[in-house]
């Protein structure tokens, strides 16, 4: 009887019990190479969670881009097409004629912040209401097609609860339009040809479906120093290689102390990642040695996309940037 | 199709018995049969046999073999149900003490343990002063009896083909004066996995230990002390696929705790008068960790940042006095109870203090005529800290024109408290729902007619129970809890039992006709119900043979939020279980066999609908986990 018991006891404590946790081997980061040139491949998405590239691939004729968030009201230019705008701070859109002196015009284009960045039209009416009063400032765009520099002004007339309503056309008075550019909530902005008087469809995917965007964007040319870049219409301004963040799915974080293999889930979750839609030149610096476009072999970019986790290294350049080469990147899941 | 075969079943019965009752009547008025009135007895009994039949290790699972119970367990999540009555509204106890007090808190029935319990009794509308609240269907679980023997024990190893594993020792020891039960439990149940190849689990592994101690103090031949002390843990691990393109998985663990320690003196005053002073403290604790590992580095951190359940806990204190007259034909009871229940994880929300107390007064008397009727009526006042004075009137009429046959009549009106985190807790904790101290008691309605016709031999009963309950807690528009709706339940069933010196055979029809938003719509859904439970046990060998059977038809239940019906239906359930059962070396020793789930019904369809105007909008279509999967099952008992 007394051994029974023992033995009972023993069953008690050692019989079929939670199983350990299984080892999986480690996961080796992907590798997605990013080819960008400014004729054929403006811009690449990526969609982090299936490691999908999407190519845009087609140079399209489009001037302005709308923002489609509910609270989100920024214009911003196509900066390959040699854009750039100016405020004249009047509102009478009809005196703005062919006589406006244009020498006297410095042209402004949208420029990346440390957050969001900031668009070249700027802040054009009074944002605290649910759908914006306009100042009715008129602005002269200017762009090159087809190696034309076509000039238009423009007024935003007013705004309701998911679209713009502007005006615009050329400064002799022979080209006028009026339209409501409605807030397309599937996408993260809506593009406009002013060319064309007409929506752009299908430039950028569903904004569920992309996370980052591989393409160009303006910024000054101090902030960059000796990186090539392609002229613009404002001396102090450049195009560069530029990343833009879907920041309505994901906030980022720039880790230049880590290498990637550091990198983990654990170490990572607390950090405190930022809000942020474009960054200028992330992965690529100059290097003065070599005398050309080199890896940022310090920056790991992190991405946290909902609830997920991606630390993004660049490992390879190839061709001549800004113009045309082809990125590599490592990008791990944590 | 079940619906009418269950009208069919239970509208023979009631032909077959009203023809009976007619000529049983005739002959007793005509005085050849001996009358006799009972008080209520359990409408449905679960003895240990039948918890071994189906190899049910906790509440839960007992309950499922329950007629007129629905089981099932969603995301994670256990849902048991009796009509339109929760869990939170079906009454537990174990030795006539409260198991979970006020059954509002989310007590985990995967933590009542069933290896120390030799009965289990399912009463309806059950008239008693114990009752605090919810009445209309109330459980008790009795343990094994104290021996009259100086020691004795016993232990069990039971393991089945799915791992599941159960090995216990209990021992009793008794000099007549003061006598002590010991018990250790402990059962594991390994992890089930859905349809699809992968980590997660439906439902986690889980190991429950447990231990009790009874001890009797006979301080007088009939002056009693018990006290009762039961402790549980309960351990889940709910596994997560693995993320994909990483080594890195996210875990759900709970550890549920239950400590209970009650007491209960009787004591006789008089020669027909007695005093009964019983009290119980019970602390629960339920702590869930979401835990994110990597499976390659072994690396675990605890997310602090994702919504997971809300870790609980509570205390509880219970006293009762009852002071009892037995006469042969007036008995009375009289007293007062008091009871207190305190949050212990989070002590206060919005400098709100997270506890309510109630006392109540109660008086019963029981009137017997003859043999042939028994009149019981009682009320009860109840002063709840939070929601005020409730009057709780019962009534109950049996009539025994003869000693086979039984007529039994009874209202009673009852309570069940709202949910502890919808009175208290804020929407940030409450899935977005905020919660409303100013939540009233569902008021409960029940009227119950049971006929019983029968003789020791062969028995049948049917019957009839509305439960109509107001104020029932919604989730408003405006995403808080509040008392705005109603809903009723009409239960025909009919029971019957076959009983001689081998079998012992139970067959049951119930049909449920729930409406569950009368408020808003008038449309009720049927759930039927037929079952069977079965033994049988030859007097030579004494091996025993038991089948457990039961089919339900698909359940249909509405819920309202925020202005909107949804509509559930869960699938056919069926459920059948074998058993056989040899003793060994006098009795000492027992060797069993069984098959339990025998379809292996384990996944069933669930769809969840919205209901508009005209038409229902389909929601979501998946599966819920109703049972264990089949499971071939070894089991060895020894007693001392």
């Amino acid at each position: 009887m007394r051994s029974l018991i023992v033995n009972i006891i023993l069953m008690l404590l050692v019989s079929s019990c939670f199983n350990p946790d299984e080892i999986l081997p480690d996961v080796v980061p992907q590798n997605v190479i990013i080819d960008l040139d400014v004729k054929s491949n403006q811009a690449i998405f990526i969609d982090l969670n299936t490691l999908t590239a999407r190519t845009n691939s087609v140079a399209q004729n489009w001037q302005l881009k709308f923002q489609n968030q509910s609270n989100g009201w920024s214009i911003y230019l196509n900066v390959l097409s040699k854009g750039g705008v100016h405020n004249t701070g009047i509102t009478t859109y009809d005196s703005i004629t062919e006589n406006y002196k244009l020498s006297d015009v410095n042209w402004q284009l949208d420029v990346p912040t440390n957050e969001m960045s900031y668009p070249a039209i700027g802040k054009w009416g009074d944002y605290s209401f649910s759908a914006p009063k306009s100042y009715k400032n008129v602005y002269l765009i200017r762009w090159e097609s087809n190696g034309q520099t076509l000039l238009y002004k423009m007024q935003i007339l007013d705004a309701r609860e998911g679209a713009y309503h502007i005006r615009y056309g050329s400064l002799n008075g022979s080209v006028i339009n009026s339209v409501w550019i409605p807030k397309n909530t599937d996408n993260l902005h809506t593009y406009y040809s002013l060319e064309l008087d007409q929506l752009v469809p299908n430039m950028e995917p569903p904004k569920y479906h992309w996370d980052l965007c591989f393409s160009y964007l303006s910024d000054s040319l101090t902030s960059h120093r000796k990186v090539p870049f392609i002229p613009t219409i404002n001396q102090d301004y450049g195009v560069y290689a530029g990343l833009f963040v879907n920041h309505i799915t994901n906030t980022i974080y720039k880790d230049t102390l880590r290498e990637l293999n550091e990198i983990t889930f654990f170490n990572s979750n607390g950090l405190d990642f930022k809000t942020s839609d474009q960054l200028c030149n992330a992965f690529i610096q100059w290097d003065e040695n070599f005398q050309q476009c080199m890896i940022n072999d310090k920056l790991t970019l992190l991405v946290k996309n909902k609830e997920e986790f991606y630390a993004i290294k660049p490992t390879q350049i190839m061709g001549d940037a800004p113009g045309q080469f082809s990125l590599t990147l490592q990008i791990k899941k944590l | 199709m079940y619906s009418y075969s269950c009208i069919i079943v239970v509208g023979l019965v009631l032909v077959v018995v009203s023809r009976y009752y007619i000529i049983v009547l005739f002959f007793s008025l005509c005085g050849v049969i001996k009358v006799s009135a009972q008080d209520s007895l359990a409408l449905f009994v679960l003895t240990a046999d039948d918890l071994a039949i189906t190899n049910s290790q906790n509440l839960e699972e007992a309950l499922v073999n329950v007629p007129g119970i629905h089981h099932f367990i969603k995301k994670g999540n256990s849902f048991t149900t009796f009509g339109t009555l929760s869990t939170g509204q079906i009454a537990i106890f174990k030795n006539n003490m409260p198991v979970a007090m006020d059954q509002n808190v989310g007590f985990n029935l995967r933590a009542i343990p069933l290896w120390d319990i030799e009965r289990i009794e399912v009463h309806i509308a059950a008239v008693s002063n114990l009752i605090k609240n919810s009445s209309t269907l109330v459980i008790k679980m009795y343990t094994i009896e104290y021996k009259k023997q100086s020691v004795w024990g016993g232990a069990h190893i039971i393991t089945n083909s799915i791992n599941d594993f159960s090995t216990g020792i209990n021992l009793g020891i008794s000099n007549v004066k003061h006598s002590l039960q010991v018990g250790a439990n402990r059962t594991f149940q390994t992890p089930l996995y859905g349809p699809s190849i992968g980590r997660s689990t439906v439902w986690g592994a889980e190991q429950r230990l447990d231990f009790n101690i009874s001890y009797r103090y006979k301080i007088l031949n009939t002056m009693v002390l018990d006290v009762y002390s039961d402790h549980t843990v309960l351990s889940a691990q709910n596994k997560g696929d693995v993320i994909p393109n990483t080594s890195r998985v996210r875990d759900l663990n709970s550890r549920f705790r239950n400590h209970t320690l009650s007491s209960s003196l009787y004591a006789p005053i008089s020669k027909n008068h007695s005093i009964q002073v019983s009290g119980k403290l019970q602390r629960f604790t339920n702590v869930h960790q979401l835990l994110d590992k990597d499976l390659h580095t072994g690396e675990i951190q605890e997310n602090m940042l994702v919504e997971k359940k809300q870790n609980t806990g509570y205390d509880y204190g219970y006293m009762r006095l009852e002071i009892s007259s037995d006469n042969k034909q007036l008995n009375y009871n009289a007293g007062f109870e008091l009871s207190n229940t305190l949050d212990n994880t989070i002590s206060n929300v919005n400098a709100v203090a997270t506890e309510y107390a109630d006392y109540a007064a109660f008086a019963n008397f029981q009137f017997r005529q003859k043999n042939n009727v028994i009149l019981k009526g009682g009320s009860k006042l109840l002063v709840h800290s939070l929601s005020g004075s409730h009057f709780l009137p019962y009534a109950s009429l049996v009539l025994a024109p003869s000693k086979v046959v039984q007529l039994t009549t009874s209202y009673i009106r009852s309570l069940s408290y709202p949910l502890f985190n919808s009175i208290f807790y804020t929407a940030s904790m409450n899935h977005g729902v905020a919660g409303n101290i100013q939540l009233n008691p569902v008021k409960q309605n029940t009227i119950s007619i049971n006929l019983k016709i029968g003789t020791n031999k062969l028995t049948a009963q049917t019957g009839l129970l509305y439960l109509q309950s107001n104020e029932v807690m919604r989730v408003s528009a405006s995403n808080t809890f509040e008392n705005s709706g109603t809903s009723s339940t009409t239960s025909l069933y009919t029971m019957m039992q076959y009983q001689d010196k081998i079998w012992h055979i139970r067959p049951f029809a119930v049909l449920h006709n729930n409406n569950f938003v009368r408020d808003s719509l008038g449309i009720s859904y049927v759930h039927p119900q037929l079952g069977l439970a079965a033994k049988a046990i030859f007097p030579k060998t004494k091996t025993m043979l038991g089948v457990t059977w039961k089919i339900e038809g698909t359940n249909t239940s509405l819920d309202r939020r925020r202005d909107i019906i949804y509509q559930e239906d869960i699938g056919r359930i069926r459920r059948l279980s074998f058993y056989v059962k040899q003793p060994f070396f006098q009795d000492k020793l027992h060797l069993s066999f069984g098959v339990n789930n025998h379809n292996n019904d384990s996944l069933i369809e669930r769809n969840t609908y919205m209901l508009g105007l005209i038409d229902r909008e389909l929601l979501e279509s998946d599966t819920v986990l109703t049972a264990r999967n089949r499971a071939f099952t070894v089991s060895v008992k020894y007693l001392l």
